[in-house]
């Protein structure tokens, strides 16, 4: 009996990325529900307007780099929510920057990870993240 | 009858306690009596009475002035002695005329110590070779008006005083500060030995033959050989002796006598020139060979020409500080304009540096920061100097320092007393270790001698001692290792530098302070625009290599060879791209990174960094080795790595057949220029045996993005690994230095603070 396929947040501007994490999903054979967002400010909206029980994400999947609202700012914004801050957040970054990766670890999110170049080892990247966060670990209860 | 004193044993060192007022003699060409105003009664009387006056001492003494006395004399010191007050301590005129036997006498009054003293001085008949003491004075005083400085008034002034008062030599006998003195003008007969410039001991002219030139202008020795005329009663034991400070006649010290007959001076005739309340001079007569006594009109004539001349030097000497105020105005304004037009204060500095000497009248002039930097004229050598630089540090001397006995300050620095005796230095800045120091010659080689030094100094009865060349060697003793002493002009001068000094210092140090705010500034957004740059340039090339690929899986059946490699070539220009970009984004992170200081075993980093190389060094067959035991530093860890990983890295792949590479440490003393010498940094190099590089290059391999091979030939190169080194070891207060051949290796260097 096949599961109900998992819900992935992913905020990502880049219509290029996303069109890369798609086809690399559909490469894996990855059974996702995947939400996307092009803004931090669109992704809040999406989280806010959840009600108890369903199309709760397992992961959010967070690129730093946004126009607007920047991710840095929404991670905060996510790790100060009493409602959200137990949502896993995993950074998925172009940026390599140390002081990136030392801001976001202490704000709390769940892993830093970054893009790669070559499209192998980026589906190799996300097999692993999805991978993991779909099937190996135990989450919380859904938020309601 | 001979001066009584002669025989007895005359020390020099008394001179100066030598009661030289009360000698209880006078000279034999006058008569001196002391009277007892209340009484107008004869107490005391000079033995030469009898051959001048008549009569007896006996006959004299006790008895009423009055009975003694022509009617004429009499009255007119009767006259005299009604206002005792304007003759206390003023000798007067009171009478000229014949005192009998066709005798003409000048006779003196004065009061001192409650006495009446009369002197009475004989002027010789049928003597008219005199010349009308009025007009030669007026002539002397309008020649001395054309003076402008103080040597012309003063070789003017003898040259009068010779005309008018017939001496064989009249010098300037002028006196310095610390009273010793030295001839500063001289008119003499041409076939005598000259004195100007012979400088003098204080103990030559001491305190009290000082003391009365200023009481009593005039002194005339007549003849150096006279025979005392004693006084008479002698005085009893117990009893004041007479003063006599004014008198004319007083009978002369016998070291003086020693002295003038050393020189073979036979008479002489001496006069005060007074400045301010103090002997600023003397105008000093000597005669030869024979006798001279000047009538008491021409002494009179001498004294107004002293008078005159004591105007003339006073107003001289303020116009002579005044010029030379002036002078170092002048001197300052040239100095701030060479520093004004400089941007630092050292090439400031240099464009005036001869007037910097110049300033303060010095010999020698340094400029020290941290070591000489600018030295003109004549300086010790740089260690002596630093020696000296050391000593004033440690003293602690924060404003002007100056000796004109440097010896006395600095241990050893009488090595160099030649050129250095005196020194004058300010601290210019003690944070920068800045000082200008100002050297002088000591004296004995900055004074002239118009004499010849080498021939044989002239024999008196008691040998060398008491000569003006035995004075002159003794004073030269005196300021041995001295300088010339620093004026009080000049220390004004160096005080007026020093103010504008720490004006343009301040100003240095504003203007660097705003240069290193705009340079950090500027850095700052360099880094940032770098770090913006490749973070956006990374995603557009990520997006086109994925498309690349895409291309390739899902048209691969429709592609050509040609084609392919053209897909190749767009992947291998991405990642080429990407490298830069990696490159460009490491170098800007290391300028905003904060430096974490940690202890860090060397030892164990090149193992770990050999460890991460290992599969290179597998695939080259390379041979890395330790050559020296490394220490442990506290140090940024990650840099050190990041260095010590491009260095053996590209030590590795610079090479032809399998790379040899050692790494080590180099001791202070084996160093290459270029690198600290001192032992307070470390020195580690990483030496291949490879290509080597190009000495035409050598200078641009540390350049960022600068490489010296093409792709393929030594693998691939971004050009950024030696500039990110460079950028590490800076961080860390270190130097980067290379040094190579081409075809034997090369050997890069870098210093590193251990701590």
């Amino acid at each position: 009996m096949p599961t109900p396929p998992h819900t992935i947040l992913i905020v990502e501007d880049s219509d290029d990325d996303f069109l890369f994490f798609q086809r690399a999903c559909r490469q894996l054979g990855m059974n996702l529900e995947v939400v996307r967002s092009r803004t931090a400010d669109e992704a809040r909206a999406y989280l806010d307007g959840l009600g108890a029980g369903a199309g709760w994400p397992v992961l959010i999947l967070l690129d730093l780099n946004l126009p607007g609202t920047d991710g840095r700012t929404f991670l905060t914004e996510i790790k100060d929510s009493e409602r959200l801050k137990s949502l896993p957040v995993v950074v998925y970054s172009t940026s390599s920057a140390p002081s990136d990766v030392q801001f976001c670890y202490a704000n709390h999110v769940n892993a830093f990870h970054q893009k790669h170049l070559d499209f192998d080892m980026m589906k190799a990247e996300l097999a692993d993240i999805l991978g993991y966060w779909t099937t190996r670990v135990r989450l919380p209860r859904s938020t309601s | 009858m001979q001066i009584p004193h002669h025989d007895a044993h005359v020390d020099l060192t008394t001179c100066d306690r030598e009661p030289i007022h009360v000698p209880e003699h006078i000279q034999s060409h006058g008569v001196l009596l002391a009277v007892d105003p209340a009484s107008m009664t004869v107490e005391r009387i000079s033995a030469s009475v009898t051959a001048l006056l008549g009569g007896s001492p006996g006959d004299w003494l006790g008895a009423p002035v009055a009975d003694r006395l022509p009617a004429s004399v009499w009255s007119a010191v009767e006259a005299a002695a009604r206002d005792l007050e304007a003759l206390s301590a003023t000798p007067r005129h009171v009478y000229f005329g014949d005192l009998g036997q066709g005798r003409s006498f000048d006779v003196i009054a004065h009061v001192h110590e409650g006495r009446l003293l009369l002197e009475f001085d004989e002027r010789p008949t049928g003597d008219d070779t005199w010349a009308d003491p009025l007009r030669v004075t007026n002539d002397a005083i309008r020649v001395l008006g054309r003076a402008e400085d103080l040597p012309t008034l003063c070789d003017l002034l003898t040259q009068q005083v010779q005309k008018v008062l017939g001496y064989h030599r009249v010098m300037i006998y002028r006196f310095a500060h610390d009273w010793h003195g030295w001839v500063f003008a001289e008119a003499r007969r041409p076939d005598l030995e000259p004195f100007l410039d012979l400088h003098y001991p204080a103990s030559d002219i001491p305190v009290p033959a000082r003391r009365l030139f200023l009481l009593n202008r005039v002194r005339m020795i007549p003849d150096v050989q006279y025979d005392a005329a004693v006084m008479q009663p002698p005085r009893p034991t117990g009893t004041v002796p007479l003063d006599m400070s004014y008198s004319f006649l007083r009978g002369v010290s016998p070291i003086h006598v020693e002295y003038l007959e050393n020189m073979g001076v036979r008479a002489t005739l001496t006069m005060g020139l007074q400045h301010r309340g103090q002997l600023w001079g003397m105008i000093a007569c000597h005669h030869y060979d024979e006798t001279r006594r000047l009538p008491y009109f021409m002494r009179t004539a001498a004294e107004l020409i002293t008078v005159a001349a004591e105007m003339r030097v006073a107003e001289l000497l303020s116009r002579e500080q005044a010029t030379s105020r002036e002078r170092t105005a002048k001197d300052l304004h040239v100095i701030s304009q060479a520093l004004a037009g400089h941007e630092s204060m050292r090439d400031g500095m240099e464009a005036c540096l001869d007037t910097l000497q110049e300033l303060v009248g010095a010999g020698g002039f340094v400029v020290w920061l941290g070591e000489v930097a600018l030295r003109a004229g004549e300086v010790p050598s740089d260690e002596t100097v630093g020696e000296v630089v050391a000593v004033l540090r440690s003293r602690g001397c924060r404003d002007l320092f100056h000796t004109d006995h440097l010896a006395a300050h600095v241990p050893g620095a009488e090595r160099w007393s030649a050129m250095a005796a005196g020194l004058l230095a300010i601290p210019v800045s003690h944070a920068d270790d800045a000082w200008l120091l100002w050297f002088r010659p000591e004296r004995r080689h900055s004074v002239s001698w118009a004499g010849e030094p080498s021939k044989p100094a002239r024999l008196g009865p008691n040998g060398i001692r008491l000569t003006p060349r035995a004075s002159f060697e003794q004073w030269i003793e005196e300021v041995r290792e001295r300088s010339e002493p620093w004026s009080t002009v000049h220390l004004e001068a160096s005080e007026g530098l020093r103010t504008a000094l720490s004006d343009v210092l301040y100003r240095e140090r504003e203007r660097l302070t705003a240069l290193n705010e705009q340079l950090a500034q500027r850095n700052e957004e360099l880094d940032g625009f770098s770090a913006m740059a490749s973070h956006d340039l990374r995603e557009p090339l990520r997006a086109i290599a994925n498309y690349a690929r895409f291309l390739r899986e899902d048209a691969g059946e429709a592609l050509s060879e040609a084609d392919l490699t053209n897909l190749d070539a767009i992947d291998r220009l991405v990642r080429r791209m990407y490298a830069l970009i990696e490159g460009l984004l490491m170098f800007s992170r290391l300028g905003r990174t904060p430096l974490e200081l940690e202890p860090v075993d060397l030892g164990d980093l090149v193992a770990d960094v050999l460890s991460d190389l290992d599969t290179t060094i597998q695939e080259e067959g390379a041979v890395v080795e330790v050559t020296t035991p490394l220490p442990t530093v506290t140090s940024w860890r990650l840099g050190l790595e990041e260095i010590l990983a491009n260095l053996i890295g590209n030590a590795i792949k610079y090479s032809n057949g399998a790379p040899r590479v050692e790494v080590g440490m180099v001791p202070p003393g084996q160093r290459p220029e270029g690198m600290p010498a001192s032992d307070d940094m470390l020195v580690l190099f990483v030496r291949d045996h490879g290509i080597g590089i190009d000495p035409r290059h050598l200078h641009t391999v540390f350049r960022i993005f600068h490489r010296l091979w093409p792709d393929g030939r030594y693998g691939k190169s971004t050009g950024i690994g030696l500039s990110i080194v460079r950028k590490i070891v800076e961080r860390l207060g270190g130097q980067v230095h290379v040094e190579s051949a081409v075809g034997e290796g090369s050997t890069f260097y870098f210093s590193l603070a251990p701590r």
